[in-house]
């Protein structure tokens, strides 16, 4: 058995503010051996990250290591001065971050960054340090490292610079790479690609990682041994095999029952949330469908002192869908494929450069703006980001109720507040929520309330933008679950934007996959995630991870 | 009420206007929590409190020196039975310090002297003729042998005044812990002692020795006034610590009014320029890009100049030369105002911009919420932080620029006491022999006590208000 690499025991960190003591991690013990990947799995807030840092002793200036101790290849790192610290650092130990986008300096060449690395630890020469991190660049699968070693960072994709990241943490051979979510900020083929990365390097190198994630799927694809972090505490450790498929801890359950999965389709995630199964479905008697005609946007490039218009961005590129009343439309795509920008256009946000989108015999562009008025009671939007998506200078009553005013839903005052109590209700919040600002809430309770908002109007067809992916797992199945109870009740259409293929598979009926401004393949969710017939659709389903949840004995 | 017939200058009116609109903004800050918390934690840092403690004296003064009047004249006209009122305007603030204002000596004369400070010629009881100082009409008269009793006179001053502090101190904590021992229903005692054991949430202890602090100078400083010129009189004999408290008003008047006059500029024209983008985005930055190229100590120098000629041209306009010497000053906090409001409205523009692309926006878009509710309603609560903080910033940065001005001319009217044209005029006593250094000082003492506290002021509103910086 390989010798123990990073042995750490009974850790606590705490986070120390003028009014009170938080602590992020408490007590915790694990060992990571030679070569070995140990996940540190856990929802926001669980304390991961605070571990990483307190191995590396790079934490943030409130927070402070109170008890415990850490030992990499013997050494007591707690003891050290950090000179020696330092060294260890790099060499010993490297760390990769979640955002490739900020980790770079982006006034030195990516070169530069890589041999400034290796001139500090190895006091190599500039010469010999430019050859080391050319193989470097060519180790990480950069085509052509002589040309992107001359490069700056906002030259390069995502991907490409998380790739650049962890040429300078392999820089110096260390024998751990703590890597804090690599790859959450990518998307799902370029993540497939890091993954791998990793996975060949760690052989070639011979290092162990401590691989930091809240993605259960992408540790059951690199993990050797898994740990469950939740409030600070590791709740279970064990190995891959027996962690996926008899866990121990009831915390890990609910991990896995949070996930969504074709499996689950038609059942809630989360039994307790609207009981066990939804309500009767009301009858959907208006057959009015949202039609999409060869939407297209470009964005004019502007330059020189006049603004000419050279060119422009295509964003969006023809795309032609429906949305049927009572049903769900997933959209689906990368980064800049222009899911966002088809949500917002449909609504009028964005004006259309081509195309028609009508709706109930109207064409969503040509009306005016009385007419419009009308329309946008039918037409709702919930965002991607629950932070920035409400006034924080408006109580969460005067959000909700702002719909209502604008359209004059309901004019007089009483009724009005009764029907924002009343929509909290819907989306299970308490009532005396009307009275508070939006930051006193959490992220998926400020979701809820978003989603409470574009209720208030009564719309026929919601976009919802992402609305899931900056919350956990378990939020999000809450907000899944929601989303599916008011559609059986009201019969609202939704149309769900996306990158998360099991959220598609759980919750949408039908599914349209966009590539660079068009639509690729649209269809049943059974029939194009079942059988892709288009060469990117494939590319994308084969690049999500695999996770078939344990079912539990009963 | 006044003791005379009251005057309203246009300063006035707009100072005590202004002085409303912030009393108003924080009655209704108290009533939403979002606006009171970062409040809160100005009151809760030292330094918060501490400025803020001194900058109360400095706004106190200023507001004194603010309600004008005519005063009832002594001696009136023998055969005239109503009452008759002075040509000449006063404040309260001069009422307050009549003693001050009256007592002129000859020319100069330094700080505690008994003596002027230019030699004359006397003649004596019999006949003779000597050079000597002569001794001071007002200050340090009551003393006999100034030589040898003067030390001994001052601290003796010194003393009645610390002790005239310390009771007024000890009145006021009393009173103060009475206060809150009835809002936090504790024991007298117990409130009496958060005052100074520095663990309460507001630093009370702070509170409590800064007020101690300003009281004692306060009070002492009084005391001497009451018998001395304690920074010495100026080329007419004027006493220098009354024309420096005098300047107080024309500072935070200059610092206060200009912003006042220019945030409505900039908060229309910034959040129009980033809001509806488009050709009124074009218009309103060639505008400021315009305006910011062409030097503003010029467009002030041709401004101040075009009203010279004017208000020569219509001396009848004016009733005193007070009122005239107010329109000046109102002019140059307008000229001040228009060539710097361009960085606020910079700042407003580009917040306009990111906001007007955040989700609560679009939201109110996709609701059909019309383009002025969402300006009043999303737009300007959430940039209201940035005009704050430039508010305060610009506040010390202002008080300056009326020094400079005033130095070459340009500033206030040359009648109205300000600390630029007591700069100004030391220019030629410091090239005197001996050197005169009191106006200077006193007008440097002044100055910089006020922007210094304004200034850390700011950095503690900056750090509350602003979202960049992380709490």
């Amino acid at each position: 058995m390989a010798r123990t690499l990073l042995q750490v025991r009974q850790l606590t960190t705490e986070f120390r503010t003028s009014r009170r003591t938080l602590t992020a991690v408490n007590g915790i013990s694990f060992e990571i051996r030679e070569g070995q990947t140990f996940a540190l799995v856990g929802e926001s807030g669980s304390g991961k990250s605070v571990t990483a840092l307190s191995v590396i002793r790079l934490l943030p200036e409130a927070a402070r290591l109170v008890s415990g101790s850490i030992h990499f290849e013997g050494r007591d790192l707690l003891a050290l001065p950090e000179r020696e610290m330092r060294d260890i650092r790099g060499s010993g130990i490297s760390m990769i971050f979640q955002e490739p986008m900020t980790s770079l300096n982006p006034v030195v060449k990516v070169g530069r960054q890589i041999t400034e690395v290796l001139m500090r630890h190895q006091s190599m020469s500039a010469k010999q340090a430019r050859e080391r991190a050319l193989d470097l660049l060519d180790a990480v699968r950069i085509p052509q490292p002589s040309y992107t070693i001359d490069t700056y960072a906002h030259e390069l994709s995502g991907g490409m610079k998380q790739r650049v990241m962890i040429a300078i943490a392999l820089a110096c051979k260390p024998r751990l790479l703590i890597a804090d979510e690599p790859t959450t900020a990518l998307d799902v083929t370029i993540q497939a690609q890091v993954l791998d990365l990793i996975n060949d390097l760690q052989e070639q190198f011979g290092m162990a990682i401590l691989f930091i994630t809240h993605d259960l799927a992408v540790v059951k694809q690199v993990a050797d041994h898994v740990a469950v972090m939740k409030e600070g505490v590791i709740v279970e450790q064990s190995s891959n095999e027996v962690f996926f498929s008899a866990p121990q801890h009831d915390y890990s359950w609910d991990l896995f029952a949070a996930l969504p999965a074709m499996e689950k389709r038609g059942k809630p995630l989360l039994e307790r949330n609207h009981g066990s199964h939804w309500p009767t479905a009301a009858n959907t008697t208006q057959d009015d469908t949202l039609q999409v005609r060869d939407l297209a946007v470009y964005f004019p490039i502007r330059k020189g002192l006049f603004k000419r218009t050279v060119g422009h961005v295509k964003a969006v590129d023809g795309v032609s869908l429906e949305i049927p009343p009572g049903k769900t439309v997933a959209l689906v795509g990368e980064s800049g494929s222009g899911k966002t920008t088809v949500g917002k256009s449909i609504l009028r946000l964005i004006q259309p450069t081509l195309g028609e989108v009508t709706y109930q015999g109207m064409r969503l562009h040509e009306i005016d703006r009385s007419q419009l008025l009308e329309q946008r009671a039918n037409l709702q939007i919930v965002f991607q980001d629950p932070y920035s998506s409400m006034n924080p200078r408006m109580l969460v009553g005067q959000i909700i109720e702002e719909g209502i005013k604008a359209l004059n839903v309901i004019v007089d005052a009483e009724a009005r507040r009764l029907r924002v109590l009343e929509l909290l209700k819907q989306v299970g919040l308490d009532k005396d929520a009307h009275l508070r600002y939006p930051h006193e809430f959490s992220g998926g309770q400020r979701q809820r309330i978003c989603i409470a908002r574009a209720l208030a109007v009564n719309p026929k067809i919601i976009i919802c933008d992402e609305p899931t992916s900056a919350l956990d797992v378990s939020v999000q199945a809450q907000i899944l679950d929601l989303l599916n109870h008011l559609q059986a009740r009201y019969g609202i259409s939704y149309l769900f934007i996306t990158h998360n293929m099991s959220v598609v598979a759980y919750f949408a009926d039908r599914v349209a996959v966009m590539y660079q401004g068009r639509i690729v393949e649209q269809g049943e969710v059974e029939q194009v995630l079942g059988n892709p017939q288009h060469e990117y659709t494939k590319r994308l389903l084969s690049a999500v991870p695999r996770l078939v949840p344990p079912v539990r004995a009963a | 009420m006044l003791p005379g017939k009251p005057v309203f200058l246009l300063t006035d009116i707009l100072i005590f206007v202004l002085v409303l609109g912030i009393v108003s903004f924080f009655a209704y800050a108290m009533r939403k929590p979002h606006l009171r918390q970062p409040w809160g934690q100005v009151v809760r840092s030292r330094a918060g409190v501490i400025s803020m403690i001194v900058l109360a004296v400095y706004v106190a003064i200023a507001l004194l020196d603010s309600l004008h009047f005519h005063p009832v004249l002594e001696n009136p006209a023998a055969d005239s039975t109503e009452v008759q009122y002075s040509g000449e305007v006063i404040s309260v603030f001069d009422q307050l310090v009549s003693g001050l204002r009256a007592s002129t000596e000859k020319t100069y004369s330094a700080p505690f002297s008994a003596h002027l400070y230019a030699k004359e010629t006397v003649q004596q009881a019999d006949g003779t003729r000597v050079r000597v100082y002569p001794r001071l009409a007002w200050g340090a008269a009551h003393l006999e042998e100034p030589h040898t009793q003067k030390t001994a006179d001052i601290l003796g001053l010194a003393l009645t005044g610390a002790l005239k502090a310390i009771l007024v101190w000890a009145v006021l904590l009393v009173l103060w812990a009475l206060y809150l021992s009835a809002r936090t229903a504790r024991a007298f005692p117990v409130a009496f002692r958060t005052l100074f054991d520095g663990h309460s949430e507001v630093p009370w202890r702070t509170v409590s020795m800064t007020l101690g602090v300003v009281l004692l100078v306060l009070m002492v400083g009084a005391e001497w006034a009451s018998k001395y010129h304690v920074l010495g009189t100026d080329k007419v004999g004027e006493d220098v610590l009354y024309q420096a408290l005098k300047s107080i008003r024309t500072g935070v008047v200059i610092g206060t009014l200009t912003t006042l006059l220019m945030v409505p500029f900039a908060i229309v024209l910034g959040i129009m320029a980033g809001f509806f983008r488009g050709w009124i985005d074009d218009v309103i930055q060639y505008l400021y890009t315009t305006l910011n190229s062409v030097p503003g100590v010029l467009l002030i120098a041709a401004a101040v100049l075009m009203l010279n000629v004017y208000m020569s041209k219509h001396a009848e306009a004016f009733a005193s030369l007070t009122q005239r010497a107010d329109m000046r000053l109102l002019f140059l906090c307008l000229i001040l105002g228009l060539t710097s409001w361009t960085g606020l409205c910079r700042l407003l523009r580009a917040e306009t911009l990111k906001l007007r692309a955040v989700d609560f926006v679009q939201a109110a878009t996709a609701f059909g919420v019309g383009p002025m509710q969402t300006i009043f309603r999303h737009i300007l609560p959430n940039v209201m932080h940035i005009v704050l903080i430039t508010l305060v910033l610009d506040f010390s940065g202002l008080v300056l620029a009326e020094a400079v001005l005033s130095y070459i001319n340009i500033g206030v009217d040359p009648t109205m006491n300000s600390w630029g044209n007591m700069i100004n005029s030391a220019r030629l006593e410091m090239a005197r022999e001996p050197i005169v250094w009191w106006s200077l000082a006193a007008s440097l003492f002044f100055m910089f006590t006020l922007v210094l506290f304004a200034n850390l002021f700011a950095d503690v509103v900056r750090d509350a208000l602003d979202p960049r910086v992380s709490r």
